[in-house]
Parts: C-alpha cells; structure tokens; sequence
C-alpha cells in the first residue's frame, strides 16, 4: 500500500465522491480535508468518501475525518462513508464517526441513498 | 573497464606501434616498401599491434592490468628483436661481419640501444615490484641474449639508459594535476600524429642507403639520433600516461617551479640532441656527396692521365654501375699507382714496436695492402708535416684503437695528403701502410679548371676552413718528376652556416634529401618551442591555480575549523584541487548534519525519556488483588513512550474503577495529556465517582487543554461487587469484551466522540451485570492493528477468537495466552502502536 495518500475528486451534479489511495495519516488528511473544503466551496453539500483503496487510518487521519464531519454538520451537509474495510469501518464505529456519516458497503449503496 | 584504461591502452598501442612499425618496416620489409604511403604503413602497424592486444586467442596474451600490457610489449619486441638477430636478418648481417673487426659497436645500430633502454626503464617501472621471479628471469634473459647479440658497450647503455630514465620522469615532474597532463598529452599526442603522418616516411628514406653508416665522419652511433628523439618521446609519452593512469594520489609539497625548471633541462636537451643530429646527418650527407665529387674528380683527372696506361682502366671500372663498384675503384686505383708508378711517390711509416722507433720513408709500399678491403672510412686525418708530434698522433691512434684494422685515414704532410690504409694486426712491428698519393700536374689542374670548373672553389683557400678536421688537402704534382707544383685541398663544408642550415650546392636527390631532413629538424624544433610555450604557459597556470586552489583551502579549512559548518570551498577549476574541495564541503556538510541529527537525536532522547518517565509515573504501580477480582495488566510501549494509558480508581471496599484510554500522539504532549487526565480523574473523584460527572470533567479538560487535532479515547468504568454490576461509559475507546463463564463473548459497545472533540460530550452512562467467572477484556487499538509479514491485521476477528478460546482460564492465563498468540501473529514483524491489555476475572 502507499504510503502518500492521493485523493482524486469525482464531481457529479448532486454530490461529489472522493476517492483516496494510501494511507490516512496527517499528511493524507490534510490532502483529504484540503480536497474536501474545495468541494465544499464548490457548494457540494452531499459528499461520499470512497476508500476503497485505502486500508489503514491512523488516529491523526481520523481526527481530520471528525473535523470533517463536524464542518459538514455545521454546513448541514452530509457524508457518506462506503468501502471501509472491516476493520475501518469498526474503529468508525467505536470512535463514533458512524453517528454523525452513513457507511456504505459500495458507493452505489451510498449513491442510491443521496 | 573505464574509460582512462581504454585511453591508456590506445595510447600505449599507439606509441608502441610506432617503435614496432618503424623496426618491424625497417628490418623486415622489403625496400621497395618504402614507397608506400606512410598512412598505409601506419594503419598496418595498428592493426599489427591491434592483432597482438586484442585479437590474440591465447589468453597468455590477454592482460587485464595495464602493466602487463607493457609488460608483453617489453617481452615481444625483446624476442622480436633477438630473433630478427638470430636469424641474421639481412641488414644485421653487416653488423655482424663489423663486430669481427671490433668495429661492432660503432655498427651497432641505434635502435637497438633505445629498445634495450626502454625494455630496461619498463623493468624499472613495471617490474621489479608487481611480478614473479619466473617473469623477471624471462625478461633478464632476452636483455642478456640481447646484450650478448650486440656487444652493446656498457656506457652506451647507461648513457641511453639515464637519458630514457630523465625522460620518463618529465610527466611526474611538470604535471601534478591530473587535467593538465591530460592537455600535455593531448599536445605529444598532436605531436605524434605530425610525425607520423608527415614525416616518418622520411626517415625511413634512411634505407636507400644502406652504406651510409661507413661513410659517416664521425661515429655511426650518431646517425639516428633523431630516431633516438623519436623514441624517447615516444617513451615520454608513454610514461605520460602511465601518470595519467596514476592521476594525483598525492599532491606534491614542493614548489611547482621547481619541477618547471626541472622540466626544461631534458627539454633542453632534447633540443640539443636534435642539433646534434642535424649537424651529424647534415655531415655525413654532405661527405657523401663530397665523395662522390672526388669520385667525380678522379673521374676528370682520368681524362688528363689517359696519357697513363693505368688509368684507362680506372675509368672503365669506376664507370660502372653500381656505386659499391665505383668506390672499390679507389681501391684498385691504388693499386695502378703503385703498379705505374712504382714507389716512388708513395709514403712508408715503419714502426718498431719492441724498439719504439719510427721511421719514415718515402720509397716503401706496403706490401700487405689488401684490395679486397672495403670502402674507404675517413675517421681521422694527421699532419705528419709537423714531424714528430704529427707521427706520434697517428701512432697514438693506433694504439688506442681509435684506428683499427682496415681502417683508412688521411695523413697530410703539409700540403700533401696520404691516404693510409692500416693493413693488418698480426704484423705490429711493420704497421706501415702507404695508401695513394695523387699526383696531378699544373697543367692537369688548370684544364680541370677550365674544362670542368669544378676546382674553382677549393683554388679560393680563403673559402675553407682551415683547421676543419674533415678537409683533407692534396698536393699537386708533375707526374713526370713528382715535384709539387700546387696544392689542393677540399673541405666537406665551406662554413658553419652550411653545417647549420644544411645549405647545399647542387639540386640532386640527396641535397633534396638532406633539404628534407632539414626541414624535419626544424618543424620538431618549432614543434618542441611550441610545446615548450604550452608548457611554459600550463606551468604557470598550474603555479597560479595550485596556489590560489590551496589557499582558497586553507583558508576555508580554517573558516570551518573555527566552527562554520556553514562555509564552502568554491573552486572554478575543476581539477584535484576541485573534488579536494568538494569532498571537504560534502565532509563538512555531513559533519553538520551529523551533528544536528545528533543534537535532535538527544533531544528527542531526552523528550522521549521524559515522556516515558512521566507514563510510567501514571501507571498504577500495581494491579489491585481485593474486591474480589482478579485483575492483570499489560502495557508495552511502541517508542519507548506511546499515548496509551490505564489506571485505577480505588472508590470503597465496594467498588474500584477502572481508566483506559489512548492520547492520539506521542511523546511529551501525550504524557502530559495522560498526567492531566490522572489528575483530572483522582480531582473528580474525591468529589463524585458517577461516570457521566467524570466523563464530562475530562471531556472538558481535554477540550480546554489539547490543541486542534489531538484527542483522547477514554473509557471509564467501574465494578461494583455488591450489586455485581459494571457501570461504564465510552469516549471513542475500543468497547470492553465480556466473556461469559458459558463462553458467551459480549461487545460491551457504546459508540461515541473521543474526549475534547466537542465541548459538550453528552456520555451516556452504561451497565452491565456481572457473574462470577466472567472476564471483562479491556484494550488498546494496537492490538487490533498488529500486523504480520503479509501486512495482515490481527484485528477484530483474530482477537475475538484468541479470546474465546480461553473460555475458563484465569485472568493471568488468559493476559498471557493472548500476548503469546500475538507474539505468534507478529512474528518478528515490529510492533506500531502501543499495546494494552487489561483482563479482569470476577472471583467472587
């Protein structure tokens, strides 16, 4: 797996999903917040978060994911997580991400649900 | 193979080639090769050197190391040579019929010498140290074989040898950088090809002329220095390279002027050597001619002594042919006039060798004169004319050998010359030999005059040089009654001019030639100026650029040595001096990374030490045994220091709490996290144990306290033994197993924030009941996150298993099988996160 973290922005006409490869640590949150507060100057409001490609979150990576989701609750956004690895996706859980953003097993899940 | 070793190899094919092509072209090719051109000639001599390097399939011949290269060179022209010798190769056969006359080594040619020379000056370099003994008694022998071959007298050797052993250290001695004798090289390298390609050839053209060495004034051993410059140039430049090869391993100490100066003496001598040589070819060339015309000479007078039976016969035989034939002519010419003339007009020197007396007639002919002698060889010239002192000059020749066994010398008694010859050794007491007198009347010599013209100018004595050792005066008589009428005398120069500038009347071939070889000598010698400006020039330089490169050094050296790490040596040149200066800017560079990455090193030592003495001052000292529980506790750190943390919270004999959590980070700030967190939970605990007071005290705390991005995990729990219940809440740490004593296993999960992510925490307070023998897991994420070589995460699943597995264990079994399985899961794989583990045991 990558060790630098590449985020590719896929803009639709309602939402816009961002897809990340690597590894979520300071440096890729701060990629992936970056990348996230331009969809939101863009005026997305609905975003979903595709990790397929990204296999490990280290705790800095998921304070900038909660950042990230207290800016969308206070845009009265929403996030949609899809593709988390088991092991992701529980640490979301217990760090009580899952409160506050969908997990989805497939992007297709989380689009159907926008 | 890199790229200064192919160079050298070139370059030694190169200067090689042309010691093997000019040897192997001179004694082995037919003369008629001549004619060729000298590109042609120079191409086939580098494919024969390309074929005995490259092309040679024995290995034997397939040297990787530059030095056995001139190592195979030394042993093949050494047999090259010994071979050409032992074969009686066609131009040593007159060598060899010289050297039975003791003559040898004046005979010997040349080149030879140079060749042992440079064979002995590769030994000195190549081999003394580097190879074995069976190498060096191969190459002593084929020098001992040679030396036997030739008689080479021993100072000749030496004198070649140091003159070779001065040369090969010029390159050591001018040029200590490396770049510079690079572009030294460049220029003998030009200097070869314009030898090469224009000149070479001519001196090849030494050939048509295979008598040439015997009719020499002077020693043969003279003929070819400009060979002998060649040569050692070519050694130069050979030794060049081999110092190219070297490059600089050391910088020299001394003054660079010094070797400058050094430098100039052999340069100087080379051009010495190339006067020399002019002078030398310039004489023989010019007494070549100057025999022909007394050839000629003769020739006329036949035509005034036709009136002499004898010399009609001279005039046919010196017609002939063949020049060897005209010159014998002289010889037979002698003959008839003592045939015609009797005694008469010859000239006897008796010496009585057990007497040591002399005496000198004029009536003996000397019977042993041999006429299958050979050419006439104008060594020396005597003035018996003075009496005594004259005589015993031609007696002290003899005796020191300077005059030998059929040699011929001039006698001049005062105008009248006597050709000598010097019969034979084995009659020492009569060593007299009366050679020719030319008588010629004034009527003879004025119809000389008039027909021919030829005497015009040795009539005018003022025009010669009187005491030349090489003018040879005849006097003039009346045949009939011998008395002098006149004299005549010929000198082979008019003036040094015509020695120095090789000026000469007549245009025939070997004027052109001599014109030639002028020519030669004088564009090596703009050639060397030109060299010697360049060196002259590069010297300079190189003084200039030392001095400064070494000072800028020094300099910078101190700068540093005065702790600036932060100086560089700039240098715009880029030679040695260059990459001394980088490597002492690369040194310094990594000197001052070393040292700040030594200082960060100690500080982050330092931070970490502390950072660990402060986690260790949190974690209880002790796991608590009462309450009937049984509780162990494991903690290992990832980097010594990590964020994780547990502790307990004694509240009543009842109840005992329990603090676990993980600080996102390490080091100084995460301890110092974990010891507001102890102080915060003991704080609130002297004042309410309710979980949800707590959990919103340190929420609080941890959100007035961390900065952005740094939270904690914390759960808080306590058991109750007297209402059997575990009372907890959650924030964001990993939610506590239960292990049913049946073997149930229960996620005790309560989702939320971890601590200081909003101010308002809203924790939710949990239960659970509790029975005897359960076990209740609580742990750190680093034990999810283990990983193996696969990269493969421990995880969830492998933990559940692991710890169902210990259904029935007590809790200190269980602590333990469960770091052994992940010990096990690991492998050697280093761990990433810190790694907690508590296991409480209901007992009672």
């Amino acid at each position: 797996m990558n060790s630098k973290l590449t985020v590719r922005a896929d803009k639709r006409e309602k939402y816009a999903v961002l897809y990340t490869e690597g590894y979520i640590n300071n440096i890729g949150g701060e990629e992936l917040s970056r990348q996230f507060n331009l969809l939101v100057e863009e005026g997305y409001h609905k975003i979903i978060f595709n990790f397929e490609n990204s296999k490990i979150v280290n705790s800095i990576g998921i304070s900038i994911l909660i950042e990230i989701i207290e800016k969308t609750i206070a845009e009265k956004g929403h996030i949609y997580f899809c593709n988390l690895t088991p092991v992701i996706s529980r640490t979301f859980e217990i760090m009580g991400l899952t409160q506050y953003a969908k997990v989805y097993p497939k992007e297709e899940d989380a689009v159907s649900d926008i | 193979m890199n790229w200064e070793k192919n160079i050298s190899r070139i370059a030694l094919s190169v200067s090689f080639l042309c010691i093997v092509f000019y040897f192997f072209l001179s004694y082995f090719l037919p003369y008629s090769l001549e004619k060729t051109s000298g590109i042609l000639r120079i191409v086939s001599a580098v494919l024969f050197a390309s074929i005995i390097i490259y092309i040679s399939p024995k290995p034997l011949f397939r040297f990787k190391q530059f030095e056995n290269e001139l190592t195979f060179f030394s042993i093949f022209l050494g047999a090259f040579f010994l071979l050409s010798i032992l074969y009686s190769e066609k131009s040593l056969g007159a060598i060899a019929s010289l050297k039975g006359r003791r003559l040898g080594f004046l005979a010997v040619d040349i080149s030879y010498m140079i060749l042992t020379a440079v064979l002995i000056y590769l030994f000195i370099v190549y081999f003394f140290a580097k190879f074995n003994l069976f190498q060096k008694i191969t190459f002593y022998f084929i020098i001992f074989l040679f030396i036997v071959s030739i008689e080479m007298p021993i100072v000749a050797w030496l004198l070649y040898l140091l003159c070779i052993i001065i040369f090969a250290k010029i390159p050591w001695l001018i040029a200590v950088s490396h770049s510079y004798r690079k572009i030294l090289f460049a220029f003998l390298l030009a200097f070869w090809v314009f030898i090469s390609v224009f000149h070479l050839p001519m001196l090849e053209s030494f050939e048509p002329f295979p008598e040439a060495p015997r009719l020499l004034i002077g020693t043969p051993t003279q003929l070819r220095l400009n060979s002998i410059v060649l040569i050692i140039t070519a050694v130069f430049t050979v030794s060049l390279f081999s110092s190219l090869i070297e490059t600089s391993r050391t910088l020299r100490s001394k003054n660079v002027l010094i070797y400058i100066l050094t430098s100039f003496i052999p340069i100087a001598a080379i051009l010495i050597l190339f006067v020399m040589s002019y002078i030398n070819i310039s004489v023989f060339f010019k007494s070549y001619i100057l025999e022909d015309k007394f050839i000629d000479k003769i020739k006329r007078y036949n035509a005034q002594f036709l009136r002499q039976p004898g010399f009609i016969n001279i005039v046919k035989y010196s017609q002939s042919n063949e020049s060897l034939k005209e010159r014998l002519a002289l010889e037979k010419y002698g003959d008839l006039l003592r045939n015609e003339l009797g005694e008469k007009p010859f000239f006897k020197l008796q010496y009585k060798k057990n007497t040591s007396t002399y005496e000198v007639t004029s009536s003996g002919f000397p019977q042993s004169l041999n006429p299958e002698d050979q050419l006439p060889q104008w060594y020396y010239t005597a003035d018996i004319s003075q009496g005594e002192s004259g005589i015993k000059e031609i007696l002290n020749k003899i005796f020191s050998k300077k005059i030998q066994n059929a040699d011929r010398m001039f006698i001049r008694a005062g105008n009248e010359v006597f050709f000598y010859t010097i019969s034979s050794y084995e009659d020492r007491d009569a060593m007299i030999q009366l050679a020719l007198f030319m008588p010629m009347s004034t009527a003879v010599a004025d119809k000389l005059y008039n027909d021919f013209g030829i005497q015009s100018e040795e009539r005018d004595e003022s025009a010669y040089l009187d005491k030349d050792p090489l003018a040879a005066s005849f006097c003039i008589r009346e045949i009939s009654s011998g008395e002098p009428t006149g004299s005549l005398r010929f000198a082979f120069f008019e003036s040094i001019n015509q020695i120095i500038f090789g000026k000469l009347a007549g245009s025939d071939t070997l004027t052109h030639f001599v014109g030639g070889l002028r020519d030669l000598t004088f564009s090596v010698l703009l050639l060397f100026v030109f060299i010697i400006g360049i060196l002259g020039f590069i010297a300079l330089k190189i003084n200039r650029t030392i001095r400064l490169a070494l000072q800028t050094i020094i300099l910078g050296m101190r700068r540093i040595g005065e702790g600036n790490l932060d100086y560089k040596i700039e240098l715009k040149s880029r030679d040695e001096y260059y990459w001394l200066a980088t490597s002492i800017n690369d040194m310094t560079s990594d000197i001052k990374s070393y040292m700040e990455d030594r200082v960060e090193k100690e500080k982050l030592k330092g931070e970490v030490h502390t950072a660990y003495n402060i986690q260790r001052s949190i974690l209880p000292e002790y796991d608590p045994d009462q309450y009937g529980l049984e509780i162990m506790s494991y903690i290992k750190p990832a980097e010594e220091v990590g964020g994780d943390f547990y502790d307990y919270v004694f509240q009543d004999e009842n109840r005992i709490g329990l603090v676990i959590g993980d600080v996102s980070g390490h080091g100084i700030p995460a301890g110092l996290l974990m010891a507001m967190a102890k102080s915060c939970i003991h704080n609130q605990a002297q004042h309410s144990t309710d979980v949800i007071n707590v959990m919103n005290a340190m929420n609080k705390m941890v959100f007035d306290t961390v900065q952005r991005r740094l939270f904690m995990t914390f759960l808080y729990a306590i058991i109750d033994r007297s209402s059997k219940k575990l009372v907890y809440s959650n924030a964001g740490h990993h939610f506590p197993y239960l292990l049913r004593k049946n073997g149930d296993l229960i996620s005790l999960e309560y989702p939320s924030y971890p601590l200081g992510v909003r101010k308002d925490g809203n924790y939710k307070k949990q239960s659970v009941d509790l029975k005897k023998g359960d076990i209740i897991i609580f742990y750190s994420d680093g034990i999810i996150e283990q990983t193996n070589r696969n990269m493969d995460l421990f995880g969830f699943t492998g933990f559940e298993d692991t710890i169902k597995s210990q259904v029935g264990s007590s809790a200190k079994e269980m602590l333990r099988n469960i770091l052994l399985k992940l010990d096990d899961f690991a492998e050697d794989t280093p761990r990433v996160d810190d790694v907690t583990l508590i296991v409480m045991k209901i007992n009672k």
